[in-house]
């Protein structure tokens, strides 16, 4: 399957880098196109559908852009469960667009910061994703790339209602801006709650990044626009901006609060985690999840080296079930997948054995 | 991880919980899973997801109105919230007003344009594009004729702009047209 090559590099996005990249993974984009003059996804044909691929297709593949350039077209029904689940996992199709039957597809470009699904729940639905907080950075590429793609295809839009969309909740931009924020000292400060309540109030929608719901495994937590009419891309990347910067303030306070005041306490807490994950022989990927988290949040406060963070990263994505699949090349069942895991897991920190700052003050 | 279900509201145990929020109460996160009504009333502005079709159905009426190129009737609208094509917008646009209004605090998009709506349109509104000489822009005749002759002239005239202007539009030559409509108007001024 030729998504496999996927599996040999690391996507861009997880590297670690950009701005405030301690706190926050990544920035992302996404704005939603459909074609004029055909029914949307939910209401076409699957000759349309296709119809509506093959001439996405052609466009970006005769496209001169350096951004498509070498990208990998892939087609939804030729792929089986776990390549689908694994796309899924990398943040590469929306789990709606891992449901598709004959004629959904997605583009991905060579280092997996662009993904074009097509025949989603609207004909376009374009992504751009960054590391670290570069909402602008990433509009800017968006912007450019939609603006190749105009140049052939003819979007539907009208100067009321902006870009039509399937639903009304994406009409006029049709973006979605969102950054995705590791927020640990304002979970274990019991603070989070106060500052959710906020940021929804401001009209942000939060959710938690794993988990059903809006259930936050891994203190992690996405933050996006609401609205998409009636602002101007800039403003909305903007607002955003503003309210990501001030939670980011709240998490550094807290962590400057946690350090001062409970330093031996943060400690324990972050060795324990090296432990386990060192250790563990059988290990579920909610529990890894939340042990991530603690040792990113080591990397962090300077507990732990931080070349460990682009691992951390790296492993948040490759331990779920269907990464970890694809690594074996053949289906686990559960059992046998929490053994792989903790294998893999092992393996990784094993590799980089000076781990901490902490174990040389011991050796003296 | 269990499955995601059918939940019942957690505050008034009556209706379908349609807003999911997590709250963290002594460390420990809570999901909440209330109604439309309790949500509002807890001060939780419908955070994401909320149902489409719940909010479509609670401010819109039923109609049988239906969509020329798709055949969606606002009805089905009603209940799946989801549109069937772009020319839905148009078709429905009266009964879309309220909800987009509630959705987006806005109705009238601001932001990006694609360049080739932008030219169309500027085309169509450009008020001093240079008209070639072949459609020259009718001064007011320093008349020969006497001002009978000349109406009828000028009534000859603009039915024949007239039919350029029609086949210029079908054509799709936008800057030829929007000349010849300045010249109509000009010329029928002087009647
Ligand atoms: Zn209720
Ligand atoms: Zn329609």
């Amino acid at each position: 399957m030729k998504i496999q090559v996927l599996l040999k590099k690391t996507s861009e996005w997880l590297n670690g880098t950009g701005p405030e990249s301690d706190l926050v993974l990544s920035s992302r984009i996404r704005i939603a196109r459909n074609i004029k003059g055909f029914r949307f996804p939910g209401k076409a044909t699957s000759e349309d559908k296709k119809k509506i691929l093959s001439i996405v297709e052609s466009v970006v593949s005769s496209s001169k852009s350096s951004m498509l350039k070498g990208s990998l077209f892939v087609h939804i029904h030729e792929l089986d469960d776990v390549d689908r689940q694994f796309l899924v996992e990398r943040h590469l199709i929306s789990p709606e667009l891992s449901n598709a039957s004959t004629g959904s597809g997605v583009i991905i470009s060579n280092k997996e910061t662009i993904s074009i699904m097509i025949n989603e729940e609207d004909h376009l639905r374009i992504q751009v994703l960054h590391s670290g907080l570069q909402l602008k950075e990433v509009w800017k590429t968006i912007d450019e790339l939609d603006t190749e793609l105009e140049k052939t295809l003819d979007f539907a839009f009208s100067s009321k209602f902006g870009y039509l969309t399937a639903c009304p909740t994406n009409l006029g931009t049709g973006i979605r801006a969102s950054a995705m924020l590791h927020l640990p000292a304002l979970v274990y400060s019991k603070q989070i709650n106060k500052v959710l309540h906020a940021t929804v109030k401001l009209g942000l929608a939060v959710r938690g990044l794993y988990g059903e719901g809006s259930e936050a495994l891994g203190n992690l937590f996405q933050i996006s626009n609401q609205a998409s009419l009636g602002m101007n891309e800039t403003e909305i990347i903007e607002t955003l901006s503003k309210v990501v910067r001030q939670i980011i303030m709240y998490e550094k306070n807290q962590r400057r609060y946690l350090i001062n005041n409970n330093l031996k306490e943060v400690e324990d807490r972050v060795w324990r985690a090296y432990g386990s994950l060192t250790t563990a022989r059988i290990i579920t990927s909610k529990e890894t999840i939340g042990l991530l988290s603690t040792l990113r949040m080591g990397v962090d406060l300077g507990i732990l080296e931080s070349h460990l963070r682009k691992l951390v990263n790296e492993l948040l994505i490759l331990t779920q079930p269907a990464n970890l699949q694809k690594n074996f090349d053949r289906k686990l069942n559960p059992t046998e997948r929490d053994i792989e895991r903790a294998n893999l897991i092992r393996q990784k920190l094993v590799r980089n054995s000076k781990a901490g700052k902490e174990s040389k003050e011991d050796e003296k | 991880m269990e499955p995601e279900e059918k939940k019942l509201c957690a505050i008034c145990k009556k209706k379908e919980a349609v807003v999911h929020y997590a709250e963290i109460l002594d460390g420990v996160i809570k999901k909440l899973d209330l109604c439309e009504t309790c949500a509002i009333e807890k001060g939780i502005e419908t955070p994401t997801p909320f149902s489409m079709g719940d909010l479509v159905g609670a401010i819109t009426e039923r109609s049988e109105e239906t969509c020329e190129q798709c055949g969606m009737t606002f009805d089905d609208f009603r209940k799946v919230g989801r549109l069937g094509c772009d020319l839905c917008y148009e078709t429905f646009q009266e009964s879309l007003l309220s909800i987009i209004e509630q959705i987006h605090r806005s109705t009238q998009h601001k932001g990006k344009i694609p360049s080739r709506f932008h030219e169309e349109k500027k085309k169509f509104t450009a008020k001093k594009v240079k008209c070639p000489p072949e459609y020259p822009v009718q001064q007011t005749p320093a008349a020969p004729f006497s001002q009978e002759d000349s109406d009828a002239m000028k009534l000859k005239k603009i039915q024949s702009l007239e039919q350029d202007l029609k086949s210029a539009i079908s054509a799709e030559e936008f800057e030829k047209a929007a000349c010849l409509r300045d010249e109509l108007k000009k010329l029928k001024g002087t009647l």
